[in-house]
């Protein structure tokens, strides 16, 4: 954190250019190079300079996020979100402002997002009303101890998916029940492409943990 | 201006996050940054 009001005062700022082209050249240890100086070197494949970016920025970008949502799942995907915005978008920066109000406008964007669409989902289901849950679906063409134990079944996959964020657990139903494509989900969602596998890639992993635990704790 | 100085005091935040996710998150991410900096065109090229 000093080095954070470090950089805020005015004779840094005044210097900045010059302790950013000193930090640069590599003076000093990375923990103290200013973030331009850190980006430069991440674009140019510095694994150091990235482990020093994302260890100042991650509680910054998670505390922000989860205060807003309220819950370690959801803030968990934002996080991701946030950080995949930035480094894959590093290179058209290009100093336009500083990177940290850029880093923060990133974090405030995809968490205001967010809420927008929870706010329009929730709407929506209120609008559709209990029929919304019903399938036309052949799956669902059965008979009633079928349905029985369908139900037993999503409500075991419901519990497991309690520890995701919603909109992962939505994309995995839309996928495995629902056969719809990544690209298909992912209008659906509002979502990138990459974000969608990147949830559907966090719930199988859950799910299998879970059926490894429990395989073990019956035999 | 208030929510920038709250983000850049999130360190002080009680809430942490998982440190398995933190570290998964890390990996990937740099694994994602060396893929497409290794499938950039060389500028000599």
């Amino acid at each position: 954190m000093a080095l954070v009001r470090e950089k805020r005062s005015p004779e840094n700022r005044a210097n900045h250019s010059a302790d950013g082209d000193e930090a640069a050249a590599g003076f000093g240890p990375p923990s103290t190079w200013t973030d331009e100086a850190l980006l430069a070197r991440i674009s140019a494949g510095s694994e150091e300079h990235f482990d020093v970016l994302y260890e100042r920025y991650f509680q910054r970008i998670y505390g922000f996020v989860y205060v807003r949502v309220r819950n370690h799942a959801d803030a968990e995907e934002l996080t991701q979100e946030t950080f995949t915005v930035v480094f894959r978008s590093a290179d058209a920066w290009a100093g336009k402002s500083t990177p940290l109000a850029w880093i923060y406008g990133v974090a405030k964007n995809t968490v205001y997002n967010h809420l927008r669409r929870h706010r329009v989902h929730d709407q929506r289901i209120q609008q559709a009303g209990p029929g919304l849950m019903v399938s036309d679906s052949a799956t669902w063409a059965c008979t009633p101890e079928d349905h029985l134990e369908m139900d037993r079944y999503a409500r075991a996959i419901d519990a497991r998916l309690q520890g995701v964020a919603t909109w992962q657990a939505e994309a995995f139903v839309l996928r495995h029940v629902h056969n719809l494509s990544i690209r298909e989900i992912s209008q659906q969602t509002d979502r990138s492409g990459d974000a969608i596998r990147s949830g559907l890639y966090r719930v199988k992993r859950l799910l299998l943990q879970t059926d490894t635990q429990e395989t073990t704790r019956a035999s | 201006m208030e929510e920038l100085q709250e983000f850049l005091e999130g360190d002080l935040y009680p809430d942490r996050a998982d440190p398995n996710f933190k570290e998964e998150l890390r990996d990937e991410l740099w694994r994602t940054l060396e893929s497409r900096r290794l499938e950039k065109p060389s500028r000599d090229d």
